[in-house]
């Protein structure tokens, strides 16, 4: 027994370590590369990574298949932004309440539009997305076509600016830990449960007790405030935003990372991040001057072979393949799974003894 | 003295478009019994269950539980109040394992589970009962139609019910799993669950219920111990097809 | 009086266009239930491919419409059998979704790629001559496309309708099943559906370059419209695609007339958002 214990706590430190590995490497990763451009491409696959897993809540764990979320991002950004310039308010303040505000708004204004399902949910979410983007095109208070632009000054942790990359590349490592956690724990919670029924049958789910309507509107709060979230760090980022940022293809784009890295898996998003973000940055670095439109051919091509050939994502594929046997017998070391779940039921009777 | 019972339905009708499925439907069902309701295609025996079920609200009467009126209740409102139901077109969830189908319902309903661990605990137990234990990392799409009947049972189980409403359950199940299909409906039962039940299988109506209710065009036409209905004339003919019923059946 | 008829007029013909892509795309949802993200980049396809008949045999716009039809047609057919039936098989509604936003991006960007973004146009003799009808003035371009489009809209409801093929399709869009039974082959009727479906955005595209400019992007608003169309018009009807595309067309003139242009985008989505609810509401309320 106490050797099933043993192997059970090995696999368990097994994992730590890899994990603890792989943070180590991204944390010191800004002492090595010194190189902005390089470190810009990092910022991008934070922020393009946490907006896809805002998506993937909506779309990959509920099922709902939004195709507006550059607007809620858009959103946060100008919330912010309009807090900081307008109001005088200092960034941190302004990312929460302008967080808030993008929750706010998704529920409210979004709420009648839940009863949409399957493609007529997909429509209601790009037109809203456009109509958002005309309404800021049409108001001279949010800076029609023309944006807006956030103070410059000296580097300031309280006003969140620098002339370095840097310390933006740790917030963006901070913001996708963060927020990855948060939609692991969301996985495991009584709402991780409702949504996953929810995405296989809303009738099924009814049956058992969900009201799907309320936690749909959970899961698209949730997932624009996270959104809001990246808008605020991208305004704080670039220093200057305009209605450009909600098209539909900026929808389009945050989606693909959850696509083809696998939208069942909290972990989707991250995997498919750190693929095609790189590559289409490779691509637009290398070919946007002589064909400009490349690295988005490129990357089309990409999401269509993932979805003809392994249409359940990369991780989807990885989940079943000899290599994740290997990794989790010759690396991780893993027991059977029967062993795992005997442990933890001795632990627990432990516990209550 | 007689107890209220713990489902009443009053004149029920239910009316789509100009056709109506369900006509003046009245009946009961005891506290802890095991009461079926049969009748040929058609006889809109899905159609009541959906309106007890609150899937659909009816177009008139009313539907009590234990004296309360629960005509227009939500059909998520229903494991609040200690009624599951499983649906004849089996509805799992399919890309989740078998046990995860079971932990969801067992954070949902009257006695929903406060955390992981209990929730993981409870669908164990309810497992084991039903006989899934050993196949509870399989994906509920990679499994036949029996072990998916199963699973919907269990989902249903998870939610801790009183009275649990099963929608042809043992429709597609050949002789050996519908005797164990029986047989589990007996343990449930059993273990103080009132259940109500709509089949078309006349073996599993009559060796299980002790009350059955006979739909036909939409009408109650019989009530009694599955005695007393098949020897009634009217439902012979109707429904065991004699005197040239088969026509109609 | 001469302002509003001369929009009312501007607005039917351009409401034609919304039509004829709202016609393509109800074909392919009637049939698929899948939403044709990339209807509008057909119609950018086929403005190049017009542009490049005009360039390289210096045919006529309007003489390219058939080949262009011809052409787009085997661009969807070969599209339908290589990529989206064999996904229709997963029965994932997020994959055929995107795979369609895909292709749609292909197209686009590979657009970008060979013809650059570069504003392009196909100048004819007779692209400044007007028709005069009492009040209003009718550009010559824009005439002869909405009588072209007019007479193919005709003859779409006529082939559904009446021909064994045109039967065939309706009859797979309200039972796929049933129609496999009576010995339907649906994955033939499917390549022909996105094929007709992708000729008659083409169709749409090659009738713009009389008098619209060609670039890449140059389909995204028409996609979108033509998702408007098929949804105010309702599933599977053609004539109810044809008004309501009509209906669009007016809609954005008089918006663009009475508030302002800058407005009528604006106000199409917010109608199109509340178009939508209303009709789930109702259908909820039939229940």
């Amino acid at each position: 027994m106490s050797e099933k214990i043993k192997t059970v706590r090995g696999y368990h430190r097994n994992v730590t370590i890899v994990l603890g590995v792989i943070l180590a490497i991204f944390l010191l990763i800004p002492t090595f590369v010194k190189n902005p451009y390089t470190l810009n491409v990092f910022i991008l696959i934070f922020y393009m990574s946490t907006l896809s897993m805002a998506w993937n809540l909506l779309g990959g764990m509920t099922g709902q298949n939004s195709l507006g979320h550059a607007a809620y991002m858009g959103l946060g950004a100008y919330a912010a932004s309009m807090l900081i310039t307008k109001a005088h308010m200092n960034p941190w303040l302004s990312a929460v309440l302008g967080v808030i505000i993008v929750g706010l708004v998704a529920g409210v204004i979004f709420y009648p539009c839940f009863i949409l399902k399957g493609p007529y949910f997909t429509l209601v979410s790009i037109a809203f997305g456009e109509a958002l983007r005309q309404f800021i095109i049409n108001s001279s208070f949010f800076g029609r076509a023309s944006g807006i632009g956030l103070p410059f000054g000296r580097d300031s942790w309280l006003n969140f600016r620098f002339g370095s990359k840097e310390p933006y590349y740790y917030v963006g490592l901070a913001m996708v830990l963060l927020v990855y956690l948060i939609m692991k724990k969301i996985e495991r919670s009584r709402m991780g449960y409702a949504l996953r029924t929810i995405r296989e049958d809303e009738d099924a789910a009814a049956a058992i007790g969900i009201n799907p309507m309320k936690y749909k509107i959970m899961a698209v709060v949730v997932s624009a405030m996270v959104a809001g979230l990246v808008g605020f760090f991208y305004a704080s980022y670039i220093r200057y935003i305009d209605p450009e940022m909600m098209v539909q293809a900026k929808s389009t784009e945050s989606v693909l990372p959850a696509v083809v890295g696998g939208a069942a898996f909290v972990e989707g998003p991250l995997v498919g991040g750190l693929i095609m973000i790189p590559l289409s940055e490779f691509l637009r670095a290398k070919f946007s001057s002589i064909l400009p439109g490349i690295n988005m051919l490129m990357y089309a091509i990409v999401l269509l072979v993932v979805i003809r050939f392994r249409p359940a994502g990369i991780l989807g594929w990885y989940d079943h393949s000899k290599f994740k046997t290997f990794i989790d017998t010759k690396i991780l070391r893993k027991p059977p799974i029967e062993v795992i779940e005997e442990v933890e039921m001795m632990k627990q009777q432990g516990k209550e003894a | 003295m007689e107890k209220t019972p713990i489902i009443e339905v009053q004149h029920i009708t239910k009316r789509f478009k100009g056709l109506t499925a369900v006509k003046d439907v009245s009946f009961s069902i005891r506290e802890g019994a095991i009461t079926g309701m049969i009748g040929p295609n058609g006889a809109g025996k899905s159609t009541t269950f959906n309106m007890i079920c609150g899937y659909y609200p009816p177009t008139e009467g009313k539907i009590f539980f234990r004296g309360k009126d629960i005509t227009n209740k939500k059909a998520y409102d229903y494991t609040n109040m200690k009624i599951a139901r499983t649906f004849q077109i089996m509805k799992p969830l399919k890309n989740l394992s078998v046990l995860e189908n079971v932990v969801a319902s067992c954070y949902f309903g009257h006695a929903a589970a406060k955390n992981q661990r209990e929730a993981r605990e409870r669908a164990m137990d309810i497992l084991q009962f039903t006989g899934l234990f050993e196949k509870r990392h399989v994906l509920s799409k990679d499994m036949g139609t029996p072990d998916q009947k199963r699973l919907e049972m269990a989902r249903a189980l998870a939610t801790k019910p009183e009275l649990l409403f099963l929608d042809e359950n043992m429709a597609g199940l050949n002789p050996a799993e519908t005797e164990a299909a029986i047989e589990l409906i007996r343990e449930i039962n059993k273990s103080g669950v009132t259940i109500f039940l709509i089949e078309h299988i006349m073996q599993a109506v009559v060796s299980l219920c002790e009350e059955v209710i006979v739909l036909h065009h939409g009408e109650k036409i019989a009530e009694g111990t599955p005695e007393q209905v098949m020897n009634d004339p009217l439902v012979m003919e109707v429904y065991l097809g004699t005197k040239g019923g088969a026509a109609h059946a | 009086m001469d302002i509003f008829l001369q929009a009312c007029v501007n607005g039917l013909l351009m409401g034609g266009f919304y039509s004829l892509m709202g016609m393509g795309q109800n074909v392919i949802f009637g049939v698929m239930k899948i939403v044709n993200f990339c209807h509008g980049e057909m119609l950018m396809v086929g403005m190049y491919l017009t542009y490049m008949l005009n360039q390289v045999f210096g045919m006529d716009p309007y003489l390219c419409v058939p080949f262009v039809a011809i052409i787009m047609f085997g661009l969807g057919a070969l599209i339908q059998h290589t990529l989206i039936t064999p996904s229709l098989g997963t029965k994932s509604f997020t994959n055929l979704l995107f795979l369609t936003v895909g292709l749609g991006l292909l197209l686009s960007n590979g657009a970008l790629v060979i013809f650059g973004s570069a504003y392009r146009t196909i100048p004819t003799s007779y692209a400044r001559t007007n028709i005069s009808l009492g009040m209003v003035n009718i550009p010559l371009p824009r005439l002869i496309s909405f009588l072209v489009l007019i007479v193919i809209s005709i003859a779409l409801f006529i082939f559904l309708k009446k021909s064994t093929t045109g039967k065939q399709i309706r009859a797979v869009s309200q039972n796929p099943v049933g129609a496999e039974v009576v010995g339907i082959n649906t994955k033939k009727i499917y390549v022909l559906t996105y094929g007709i479906g992708t000729a008659l955005a083409g169709i749409a595209g090659s009738l713009l370059t009389g008098f619209y400019t060609i670039y890449p992007t140059a389909g995204a608003s028409f996609g979108f419209r033509a998702l408007i169309v098929v949804v105010v018009g309702g599933l599977g009807s053609i004539p109810g695609a044809f008004f309501a595309g009509i209906f669009l067309g007016l809609l954005e003139t008089m918006v663009a007339l009475f508030v302002s242009p800058s407005y009528s985008d604006l106000i199409v989505f917010v109608t199109f958002i509340v178009i939508l609810v209303v009709r789930q509401l109702i259908i909820l309320r039939r229940k």
